[in-house]
């Protein structure tokens, strides 16, 4: 049966082709079925309408059936893409379940940390085996070329290595349980099946939210019953991200792709155009996946974390970073902010931890300058923002400027531009990125845009009016008196739009390759 | 009736201002289960309609037709009764070349030039033409030679030709024509499954043509005037432009050329589309473009007598007359070689009524233009 896409989606591993081939058969007529793990593919639909179905078809109390049955789609959802990738996942997943328990028996504070370490350890290991390995060899041999030393190796080509998508989401996953387990914040999980779903749950495994065991687990002991507003939630969530992903983050990336791999050839004009565009694209990219997954979760009877509040109507780069990647965010604030000793010491103490914090935020999304320079970049905002905070506490009439509904808009409106800025790091090729700066702080002359303008400046416009809307309290007011019709049409329309807008072919999500 | 303002005030307020209670409807599961099988409903049926309209409206389906029909039935249904009808079915260089609308006097002339056409796609416009009733007094079919090579890889116009534009009855004489059944079954399959994304160059090119690239928005047929001519602006073609224009064309027909054999299953097509008009009672002629003097060197000269053989064979087995208008405009005329300015296009116009419309009409209808 051919199964076309709802939207032209390409992979984007090259790799992945040579990998299937040595695959069993069972894994490469899975792979016919489910070529790409993208949400809003036709396959991926069908499939999730074979998990819904047979899911909801098992009885409520076989609860344990349930989960099973979701722990075999979840494996067969990435061993799809990758059998062995999958089974590694498998095994560390299980390894990780062992150190758990090993951590719940142990009563010593010394074993139980170095059982935890272990953990994280192996983790870690794997995670930089797979993502950071070409980007730290090639930077020694750089290095040791450069002092005139010979490796006794060749460069690594980073397109050749294989990254399993979703890698850095659920090795977080897996060290925020050990180090809870650990802590005593949770017990450790006795059901192998239920800790493996914590682990595999397809809706948030290639890309997020990173979901916390304490709030994960949880749910998974409560059996499920059908709800049509959970349902209905679901069907809301999924819509929207699917639109966000088809309608407005695929046709953006129409505008920015072609300029953010050529600046040099492009105008003054076209590269902020661009810029425009790359900031709703990674947006609307990103959280209409995690809206896509919450939604499917949703519809399964699980709740993950909320990962996006509406982040470029935040007033400064602090509030920003609480409504952006918001699973990542508290992550890194959890683990990383506060064990280095948060804000509890001097000021210049915070600061360290502010920019050690989000150089490995930085670091975490790709193994490259660029991703760092990106930390680096809102490290520093982040410690800028602190100091003006500070300034601005003890001017009282400076404080009332910036707080009026002018300063409001003003600061919104700045806030914006310096994360769109900082967008233009956001890429492995960090020469490109400077390239762009030099086009966008010096004016050239260049191509202009491959579509008209007007289409980029009505999308970035509905983006700003659906901000809008959200952010006054209207949307609230007016969804709280549609009738059932009304939204039921509305969901209707909003999936016809999302396809009649899908561009010419459908790119990956950006978040897959982190 | 005496409506006090005060009443008038309470009414507007009732009416516009104040808003209607909440239905406090997110504790209402009934509520969310009507709002999630509407939008289900709803979903389906506007997926069934959009489909069903697709295989009924040629607007939606291959709007090029459809918008190139509309203004021909538009040009029928204005001329007076009795009026003769020539209808130029052919590419884009037809498209570009044939200004009907210069033709004066008593006779309704239309531009049916289709852009990436060939003689499948003028078989399957020809038979949908048919359907609707069209009966032209005569038809003029232009032959593109490098549409009629027999190649191993299919017809020629093969790759350029998507399920999504042909209803599902067309596709079987398609895949007679030796194009790929399977890819052109399953685009169509495409459209009737999922037809807002299937069909949404279609749909999008009609409301919004700025939002696609040049080559999707499926808009050919209603960038053309009244009459179906595709005037190219001259003042957009300065030499720098002829030339990467002749570039381009050199890049996309010199190995074509150079090693042309017509016939195949394009040629079958062409000898089928001169029996079909021959079948229904109209009179076709064939017309061979013009061309500059470059593009003609291109073909050497044992390909081109292989050409004109073959060309003639065709027309004495068919019994239709040919037009060879190659060597008519002067290269000045052209923009890149075989699409014509607006200037070569009044000339190329011109000499056709003079030395082929008239005279057919006159003998055959005993019109004058």
């Amino acid at each position: 049966m051919p199964l076309t896409l709802l939207a032209d989606a390409q992979s984007p591993i090259t790799a992945e082709a040579t990998a299937l081939q040595s695959a069993p058969q069972y894994f490469q007529w899975l792979h016919s079925w489910l070529p790409a793990p993208f949400f809003h593919t036709q396959a991926f639909l069908l499939f999730f309408a074979a998990v819904f179905c047979l899911y909801w078809m098992i009885p409520r109390r076989w609860q344990m059936t349930r989960i099973c049955v979701l722990v075999v789609a979840s494996f067969h959802f990435y061993a799809a893409w990758s059998y062995e990738l999958a089974f590694l996942v498998l095994g560390t997943t299980f390894a990780d379940y062992l150190f758990g328990r090993t951590m719940n028996l142990i009563e010593g504070k010394r074993w139980r940390f170095a059982v935890m370490l272990t953990s994280i350890t192996m983790n870690l290991g794997i995670l930089c085996y797979f993502k950071y390995r070409g980007f730290f060899l090639n930077e020694l041999f750089d290095g040791l070329t450069r002092l005139g030393y010979h490796p006794g190796y060749q460069k690594l080509d980073p397109l050749s290595l294989f990254i399993p998508f979703g890698i850095s989401f659920y090795t977080f996953e897996a060290i925020s349980y050990a180090v809870d387990v650990y802590k005593r914040k949770i017990p450790a999980e006795k059901s192998l099946p239920r800790f493996l779903l914590f682990i595999l749950f397809f809706p948030h495994l290639v890309a997020g939210p990173i979901v916390r065991a304490g709030d994960f687990l949880r749910q998974t002991h409560r059996p499920k019953r059908w709800n049509w507003l959970r349902a209905q939630v679901g069907v809301q969530l999924f819509l929207m991200g699917a639109f966000k992903k088809m309608a407005i983050a695929d046709r953006m990336a129409q505008f920015c792709d072609p300029v953010i791999s050529n600046p040099e050839a492009y105008g003054t004009g076209t590269c902020w155009l661009a810029v425009l565009a790359y900031a709703i694209r990674i947006y609307c990219d990103f959280s209409g996946y995690s809206d896509m997954a919450l939604g499917l979760a949703h519809l399964l009877g699980y709740k993950l974390t909320n990962n996006f509040a509406m982040p470029y109507s935040s007033m400064n780069v602090t509030e920003f970073w609480r409504r952006w990647h918001i699973s990542l965010s508290s992550w890194l604030r959890d683990y990383v902010f506060i064990p280095l000793g948060g804000s509890r010491g001097s000021r210049l103490f915070t600061y360290r931890n502010l920019m050690l914090t989000m150089i490995l935020g930085g670091l975490w999304h790709g193994a490259a300058w660029g991703y760092i320079l990106w930390g680096v970049a809102h490290g520093l905002m982040l410690v800028i923002h602190k100091q003006f905070k500070d300034f601005c506490e003890v001017r009282p009439r400076l404080d009332a400027v910036f707080s009026s509904k002018v300063g409001t808009l003003w600061r919104v409106s700045f806030t914006f531009f310096c994360v769109s800025l900082c967008w233009v790091l956001f890429q492995p090729d960090l020469s490109k990125a400077l390239q762009m700066y030099g086009q966008l702080f010096s004016v050239h002359k260049g191509l202009a845009l491959p579509l008209a303008n007007k289409s980029l400046w009505v999308l970035a416009i509905f983006v700003l009016f659906c901000h809008v809307l959200v952010r006054s309290g209207a949307w609230a007011k007016i969804y709280a008196r549609l009738p059932a019709p009304v939204l039921g049409t509305g969901y209707a329309v909003c999936l016809c739009t999302a396809m009649l807008l899908a561009p010419d072919a459908g790119t990956t999500f950006i978040y897959f390759t982190f | 009736m005496n409506v006090s303002l005060a009443t008038l005030r309470t009414l507007g307020r009732v009416a516009i201002f104040r808003s209607p209670p909440a239905l406090n409807h997110l504790s209402t599961r009934s509520h969310a289960k009507t709002a999630v099988l509407a939008g289900i409903t709803i979903a389906i049926l506007a997926h069934l309609g959009l489909s069903a309209a697709a295989e009924v409206s040629f607007m939606i389906r291959d709007p090029l037709y459809g918008d190139l029909e509309a203004k021909l039935t538009a040009v029928e249904c204005d001329r007076p009764k009795g009026t003769p009808v020539v209808v130029l079915l052919g590419t884009s260089r037809a498209g570009t070349g044939f200004d009907a609308q210069r033709i004066s006097g008593p006779v309704a002339a239309f531009n049916f030039g289709v852009p990436g056409g060939g003689p499948i796609i003028h078989q399957i416009y020809l038979r949908r033409l048919l359907a609707a009733g069209h009966r032209p007094n005569l038809l003029l079919l232009e032959l593109l030679p490098t549409s009629v090579g027999d190649l191993k890889t299919g017809p020629p116009e093969a790759p350029l030709l998507n399920g999504a534009r042909f209803v599902h009855s067309e596709i079987a004489l398609l895949a007679e024509y030796g194009l790929p059944e399977n890819r052109l079954r399953e685009q169509w399959r495409e459209t009737v499954n999922t037809p807002w994304l299937g069909l949404r160059y279609q749909l999008l090119g009609r409301v919004a043509p700025t939002a696609l690239p040049w080559h999707r928005r499926h808009d050919e047929g209603r960038t053309s005037d009244a009459h179906g001519w595709h005037r190219l602006m001259e003042e957009a073609f300065n030499p720098e432009m002829l030339i990467d224009g002749a570039a381009r064309t050199r890049r996309e027909y010199a190995d074509n050329l150079a090693n042309l054999r017509p016939g195949g299953s394009a040629g079958l097509a062409l000898r089928d589309t001169l029996v079909l008009a021959r079948d229904h009672g109209i009179p076709v002629r064939l017309l061979l473009m013009p061309e500059a003097s470059w593009f003609r060197e291109m073909s050497p000269p044992e390909v081109a007598a292989r050409f004109n053989g073959w060309v003639r064979d065709l027309v004495q087995e068919v019994g239709c007359p040919l037009t060879d208008a190659r060597q008519w405009i002067p290269d000045s005329g052209f923009a890149d070689g075989h699409h014509l300015l607006p200037g070569g296009a009044a000339a190329f116009t011109d000499r056709l009524t003079n030395e082929v419309i008239a005279p057919h009409l006159a003998t055959t209808t005993g019109v004058k233009p």
